[in-house]
């Protein structure tokens, strides 16, 4: 069958719709740039960097928030819970289990291990965001946990030379007003989602940030997947507000910080 | 004096832990121990500051391990570094070690000068 150049046109508009409609932007990382092997790109604040022409941000988070405690998506930890793969709902019921016996489990940021995300986004502590053109630098009060957030349009790290780390990478970009940061590259060394929760190092985290109108709230739809330990998407929405009389202060896990903390002991944790 | 009271209170008037750094699964905040001894080291600290109380709790005088929050906490709720030194007698309410051992996650002290201090409970999480 024969197609006329316009109707060939026509056919891959068509398809085109229907694949931007199968696929959510959100959906995978496979939807971002992806990386030039072999060539870096510029530093997120190198001057010719800042100065590449670019539209506005809609909006400039730079400030301090705290995350607002909504217990009906579980506060500081992420409620309701995925449907658990095999191994990961059995480490889950070994967590209760030491609950029920009266000791931590695992409980390896205890021990100074880096807690990174998502636990990064539920911490009691103060975030200070720095939101630049190229990208978003972003400071956790507790332990001063960094993530730099790529907003000048490059792709992940080379998987061939990505370092797995706590806090993953993230690259972003704004689609409308509604800002997308997606985040591989996890290290599931001594790293959990929150206690008994385990993740491995395809878990996969998609953020959708929402600012009010007032600049004094956002909210961080937290999209989870990780196809080793849970079935399909774990999405859970968070609120932070802004503090304007509160700065990030210096935050370290001092190698003697467990021998005054009595939760940290060895005789109250699990091995 | 050097005393300690166990007092059983309901969980639901107990505000529930905040979460940070580690686990708060070793604390049962159901109970409430009050102690009466001498203060060995008040470390300043953030994300944890701490407490050690030399208290007899009727088997003998023991060192109490007390956690607390984050130094920039406790001073937005009117501690200083000096409000507690080696060599105070105070009065403390702590929520104890589920496993009976000498410790716990602070609630509130009496300073030897006679004020109240709260407001410093460890973020547990």
């Amino acid at each position: 069958m024969k197609t006329s150049p316009i109707g060939g046109i026509g056919l891959l508009c068509v398809g085109a719709m229907a694949l931007a409609l199968a696929v959510p932007a959100h959906a995978a990382s496979d939807t971002w740039p992806t990386t030039n092997k072999g060539v870096w790109p510029t530093g997120m604040f190198a001057k010719e960097n800042l100065a590449k022409p670019r539209p506005k941000a809609p909006w400039d988070m730079t400030g301090t928030w705290t995350m607002k405690n909504q217990p009906e998506t579980g506060g500081f930890n992420f409620i309701p819970l995925p449907k658990f793969k095999p191994e990961a709902q059995k480490i889950y019921n070994d967590y209760l289990k030491a609950t029920e016996e009266g000791k931590a489990y695992r409980d390896d940021t205890a021990h100074c291990w880096p807690y990174g995300m998502p636990r990064w986004l539920t911490r009691v502590w103060p975030i200070q965001f720095m939101q630049y053109p190229t990208g978003i630098v972003a400071v956790q009060g507790l332990f001063n946990s960094v993530r730099q957030i790529y907003l000048d349009g490059r792709g992940h790290v080379d998987p061939d030379i990505i370092q797995p780390t706590y806090n993953g990478d993230s690259v972003a970009r704004f689609e409308g007003d509604t800002l997308v940061i997606d985040t591989i590259g996890f290290t599931d060394k001594r790293h959990w989602i929150t206690h008994g929760i385990t993740l491995s190092e395809k878990l996969h985290i998609i953020e959708h940030i929402k600012m009010a109108k007032d600049h004094q709230s956002f909210t961080d739809e937290i999209t989870m997947i990780d196809p080793v330990n849970w079935e399909g998407e774990w999405k859970n929405t968070k609120t932070y507000i802004a503090i304007n009389d509160v700065d990030v202060v210096e935050s370290a896990c001092l190698p003697d910080l467990d021998d005054n903390i009595v939760g940290a002991f060895d005789e109250n944790q699990t091995k | 004096m050097k005393r300690i009271t166990v007092a059983a209170l309901s969980l639901g008037l107990l505000a529930g832990p905040a979460f940070a750094h580690h686990s708060g699964a070793m604390f049962d905040r159901s109970k409430v121990v009050m102690l009466d001894g001498t203060i060995r080291e008040f470390g300043w600290n953030n994300p944890h500051s701490w407490i050690r109380l030399v208290a007899n709790d009727g088997s003998g005088e023991k060192e109490w391990t007390i956690e607390m929050g984050s130094s920039s906490g406790l001073a937005r709720s009117g501690w200083t570094k000096a409000s507690l030194k080696a060599g105070d007698h105070v009065q403390m309410k702590i929520y104890p070690l589920k496993s009976g051992g000498p410790g716990g996650t602070f609630k509130e002290v009496t300073t030897a000068s006679g004020k109240v201090l709260g407001g410093g409970a460890a973020g547990l999480g």
